[in-house]
């Protein structure tokens, strides 16, 4: 078997195995271990051999329902790296955290079931089979909700469902409406992503095909304004999988959008850019001004995450290598970042039973040591200098100020949105004096260290030499848009 | 030493130190504070002794140091190498950026001593100096960014050093946050430059080699927006509202970081963006303008104040836009000249005042710190040395460098700007003895036993430098032939004047200063005419800057969070899609009613069924019947 096909199919029979046979919780918990560390080393081997001159590779097709045209077709290059890498860093380390809280078989396995779909969808190169993973990855994280989750979460878990599926039915008659009339050019079905690239349509359904698949994705991100759902589910989201909304499965939405759309309706996606461009900017103050008046320390977060997840739609849009590899770097940059700050405030409601910015304080007199890590992911969030948000918030202002200058300026407000939010919370929540909720604050415990301290070398090492990460990104990147440069894009 | 180590070394000692410190203080219980004292020192030391080699070098033999550590970021045309170049600014830089963090840094080893925080400060502080070698050094400007950033983060965390009262941590907030506006200038201008000027590679020299190609009104935009950059760090107006507020810090730091060093790096990326300022004149005077307003409104609040920093903290203000008045009429070195010798006589007031805050159980009103002469005559003899020489007397160091700014004014042809200083010029005098005559010339009299030995050897040397640091620059009249400037060999503007007229100016201006400072004896010593002050006045209350900010920004920012927040999100577009979900429910009981059941109506089903089957082939068929 492939390492490909390995770092997807590994967490789900896991998740399945362990599912079905009723283990200990503590079996579960060394199952968990090792499967995520076996895809970690997996993933670090794919990093290592992954030539970065080349852009698709490692590459698998085997027929599945050919006569349909439905392949098993996966294959990784700069992009999706990034997101792999991700995904398999990310889950130990968030066991690592949590590991003493959480005592339900149920989190693991869901969790386990998540990574496995995360890796498919990112991997994926055939619609359907993207579809499938799609989908595989909204099970776990419904059942996280209505199981493990906070306040009102059965109507929050319904909700954010059926929002979801909404989105990707149209995704679904979108895929097969392509397929077919794939069929009547070329003869037979298909589903394979360099094949339908060839496909030709009308401007109008083509306009429509891409809207059906944006909106899935839009959903999923949020892109404003369907960006309703998010805050209350990350409020009632148990941690692990807000960590997993996050830092995977929203970057995982602005993934599709250039691995699919971009692909396949290039020139559509050329002649609605600049709307989206404008959606994106609209969403980055938007959000981040939102932010500003939480007093709930999660909806911010959530709020600022949806803030930088437009910036990162602006970037793909902008359809130029600075704004393209900025946010590819800014879709593993944010989510190092992102995935820390929720494991913290994690820890955070574990110590102190809130949420709530206003009952929190001083926590920095008695826990230096979690003083600084929050204040550093925070910090990273902003994106100062050194950290790898820095970088990639550079070079998507850069590719914006290429697209236009007045896009430019707009996109530059990214390094004044955050910090509006994020300072003052930093503030209410780390210093001044002690309060009932914080009294007796217990600093950063072993384990946590052990999960926190490669999140933040990671974040630094990427701040401080980037160089060396994008070579990675690159060349597919230099291909992607040298190879689609539309006549309609230098205004 | 190999030249590239010796400026790897310089600017990698300050950041190594910083991290051993950084580790010690995390990793283990009770460290000893003389093991953070000996790295920090050593850090600041060996910098300092390097720094001073680089400009002897640069100065003597005109020697360029460079060196290349590693490529940074490299796609298609963009590439950022991390390359250090000390030119002859970049050295004159070094000449006192250097001795003067060391000195700071000895200075803050007795400031500091025993506070339980002890290694927190000096990491930061180490680190300090560490992003301003790199904002210095850097040889293209997204590295100058970096460090320009870095310098601001590191300075919001040493703002908000004391976090057990909140108000400090909002005073940094205010400042990274007001610093960061001035950044989106400066960053916005970095991707123009880059953009128009950016494909033969984004080193400052090839940067400047290109500028030609540039549209000229480009080239404004780009001069305007770096400038805001330097508003934001060197607080000028309207960026100026953190710097008050930045005293929220210990001493040391606001001696170091918000008097000597980083508060000029506006000036200094004005000046080192000189070739591009030549060319925008309209944006050089603009600045000429900002610097004139911003020297004068920090010059009247200073004369309302109470607070020892503050009035030293509104006096900064003021003497930078001094200097951005210099570099306004295109008189860069003697700008950065004034840098140079302000960061000697500011630095030494800054720690005067932090040696009285010491001494007086962090008491920091004026009123309240009358009569300590007796007690304090060294730090007395010391104070009074450094506001004759911020006065402008002769023939201490600022007169130098303040008479070479009035002077360059009056030749520059702007009599409005000319003015402007010599108005802001007089209030220095005024503000400054203020302070010293109520300090020190008192009925009163307060007695302390505390001094420290490390606190006071580093104010010694800078008050020998404010007093001599000025013959450094000699001008013609005075028989000397201005060694700096021809060091510096800055793109600076023909601006001569006779010498006659040059030794009238000074003469008038020394006399009205002396004039001033004799007004302020009368007026302020031995007298209680400071309890009398009106506290209600326009100038009191700091014209309202930051009530006016706080109404047009602020709140309105909140409001609109909230409008946003509840009004949009929640009242119309989750409430549109919980409507939706809501009437999907509706529509199902109406199907509900239809398919009730009941065998009646599925037959009048069947019948409306057939009849319409039945029309439908009429309509269809009528042709052909």
């Amino acid at each position: 078997m492939s390492s490909l096909s390995l770092i997807i199919f590994l967490p789900i029979l896991a998740a399945l195995f362990l599912f079905l046979k009723r283990l200990n919780i503590t079996v579960v918990k060394v199952i968990y271990m090792l499967v995520t560390f076996t895809v970690l080393y997996l993933s670090l081997e794919l990093y290592i051999n992954f030539d970065p001159e080349a852009s698709m590779q490692f590459v698998v097709l085997h027929p599945w329902i050919s006569e349909y045209g439905i392949n098993y077709h996966v294959g990784v290059d700069g992009v999706s790296l990034g997101i792999v890498m991700m995904n398999a860093i990310l889950m130990p380390l968030v066991a690592i955290a949590l590991y003493k809280q959480r005592d339900k078989k149920g989190y693991w396995i869901n969790l386990l079931f998540v990574q496995g779909g995360v890796m498919g969808a990112a991997l994926s190169l055939d619609l359907m089979l993207f579809y499938l993973f799609w989908e595989i990855m909204l099970l776990p994280i419904f059942f996280m909700i209505g199981l493990f989750g906070y306040g009102k979460k059965n109507f929050i878990a319904m909700k954010f469902n059926i929002y979801t599926i909404l989105g990707s039915l149209m995704m679904l008659i979108s895929i097969l409406y392509i397929a077919v009339a794939y069929k009547e050019q070329f003869g037979s079905y298909s589903f394979a992503l360099d094949e339908l690239k060839d496909l030709r349509l009308s401007s109008g359904e083509s306009l429509l095909v891409f809207g059906g698949f944006m909106l899935a994705f839009a959903i999923k991100i949020p892109i404003f304004p369907f960006h309703t759902w998010l805050s209350d589910t990350y409020r009632s989201a148990p941690t692990g999988i807000v960590i997993v909304m996050s830092s995977l499965m929203a970057k995982l939405g602005t993934y599709a959008i250039w691995r699919f759309l971009f692909t396949m309706f290039s020139e559509t996606s050329h002649e609605v850019a600049p709307y989206f461009i404008g959606l994106g900017l609209f969403g980055l103050i938007y959000f981040g001004i939102s932010a500003m008046s939480q007093t709930h320390l999660k909806r911010m977060f959530a709020l600022s995450s949806a803030s930088h997840l437009s910036l990162i739609v602006v970037g793909f849009f902008i359809y130029d290598i600075y704004g393209l590899i900025g946010s590819s770097y800014l879709i593993v940059s944010h989510a190092l970042s992102s995935a820390a700050i929720f494991l913290m405030a994690g820890m955070l409601y574990e110590r102190t039973d809130t949420y709530s910015i206003a009952m929190l304080g001083g926590i920095a007199r008695i826990a230096p040591k979690f003083a600084l890590f929050f204040a550093f992911f925070s910090l990273s969030i902003v994106g100062i200098p050194l950290t790898s948000g820095f970088v990639a918030e550079v070079l998507i202002i850069l590719g914006a100020f290429h697209y236009n200058i007045y896009v430019g300026f707009i996109a530059a407000t990214s390094i004044l949105i955050a910090m509006m939010f994020m300072f003052r919370m930093i503030s209410r929540v780390l210093y001044g004096e002690l309060r009932d909720a914080t009294a007796g604050f217990e600093d950063l415990r072993m384990h946590e260290l052990f999960a926190l301290v490669p999140l933040a070398l990671l974040i630094l090492a990427m701040g401080i030499f980037p160089n060396y990460f994008i070579q990675k990104i690159e060349p597919t990147a230099s291909s992607y848009t040298s190879q689609k440069e539309a006549p309609s894009y230098d205004k | 030493m190999s030249d590239s180590t010796l400026l790897s070394t310089l600017l990698l000692s300050p950041l190594i130190s910083a991290a051993l410190i950084f580790f010690i203080n995390m990793l283990f219980l009770n460290p000893r504070q003389s093991l953070f004292t000996f790295l920090a020192l050593t850090g600041s030391g060996v910098s300092a002794v390097l720094a001073l080699i680089v400009s002897y070098q640069s100065y003597f033999h005109a020697q360029v140091f460079t060196s290349h550590l590693f490529t940074w970021l490299s796609i298609g045309e963009f590439t950022i190498e991390l390359a250090l170049k000390a030119d002859a600014l970049g050295s004159f830089m070094l000449l006192f950026v250097a001795p003067v963090s060391f000195l700071i840094h000895l200075y803050a080893s007795g400031y500091m001593d025993k506070d339980k925080s002890y290694g927190r400060f000096f990491t930061y502080f180490n680190l300090f100096i560490f992003f301003m070698f790199l904002l210095v050094l850097a040889d293209n400007p997204i590295i100058m960014f970096i460090g320009w950033e870095g310098v601001g983060l590191v300075s919001y965390a040493l703002i908000g050093f004391y976090f057990e009262d909140i108000q400090n941590t909002y005073a940094g907030n205010k400042a990274f946050i007001v610093n960061r506006v001035g950044d989106f200038g400066f960053l916005s201008a970095l991707m123009l430059l880059f953009i128009e000027a950016g494909s033969a590679g984004f080193s400052f020299d090839s940067i400047f080699l290109s500028l030609a190609q540039i549209d000229p009104s480009m080239l404004s935009l780009i001069a305007f927006l770096l400038f805001v950059g330097a508003m934001g760090k060197s607080a000028q107006i309207p960026l100026f509202v953190w710097l008050p507020d930045a005293m929220a810090g210990p001493t040391p730091v606001s001696a170091l970081i918000h008097a000597a060093t980083m508060v000029t790096a506006g000036v200094y990326m004005v000046a080192r963006f000189a070739p591009l300022y030549t060319m925008t004149p309209d944006i050089s005077l603009f600045i000429a303008y900002v610097g004139a307003f911003s020297a004068l409104f920090a010059a009247i609040v200073a004369t309302r104040q109470y607070d020892i920093k503050k009035i030293l903290a509104y006096s900064t203000m003021s003497q930078l836009g001094f200097m951005f008045m210099a570099l306004g009429v295109g008189a860069y070195s003697t700008a950065l000249f004034h840098m140079f010798t302000h960061a000697f006589f500011k630095g030494l007031l800054f720690m005067a005042a932090g040696y009285i805050i010491v001494a007086f159980h962090h008491k920091q009103d004026i009123r309240e710190l009358q009569g300590i002469r007796k007690s304090l005559p060294l730090l007395f003899v010391m104070m009074f040395t450094a506001s004759l020489s911020i006065s402008a007397i002769p023939p201490l160091s600022a007169f130098f460098s303040k008479d070479a700014i009035m002077g360059a004014l009056y030749a520059s042809g702007h009599v409005e700007l000319f003015l402007m200083a010599l108005v802001a010029s007089l209030l220095t005098a005024y503000y400054m003895f203020r302070m010293v005559f109520v300090l020190f010339y008192s009925q009163k009299t307060q007695s302390t036993k505390k001094s420290s030995k490390s606190m006071l050897y580093p104010m010694v040397v800078l008050t020998v430098l404010s007093v001599f640091a000025g013959l450094l620059n000699l001008p013609e009249l005075f028989g000397g032939n201005l060694n700096i400037s021809n060091w510096l060999n800055l793109l600076d503007k023909e601006l001569l004047l006779p010498h006659a007229k040059e030794l009238l100016l000074i003469s008038v201006n020394t006399l009205l200063i002396l004039g001033v400072i004799l007004y302020t004896y009368k007026r302020y010593a031995y007298t209680q005419a400071i309890h009398k002050e009106s506290q209600e006045n326009l100038v009191a209350k700091k014209f309202y800057v930051d009530e006016i900010y706080t109404l047009l920004i602020t709140q309105p920012l909140h409001y609109l969070s909230i409008f946003f927040e509840q009004k949009i999100s929640h009242g119309i577009i989750d409430r549109l899609i919980n409507l939706s979900a809501l009437y999907y429910a509706r529509a199902g009981i109406l199907f509900s009613y239809l398919e009730n059941g009941n065998v009646r109506f599925y037959a009048l089903y069947m019948l409306i069924g057939v009849v319409s089957g039945f029309v439908y082939l009429y309509w269809a068929l009528r042709g052909v019947l």
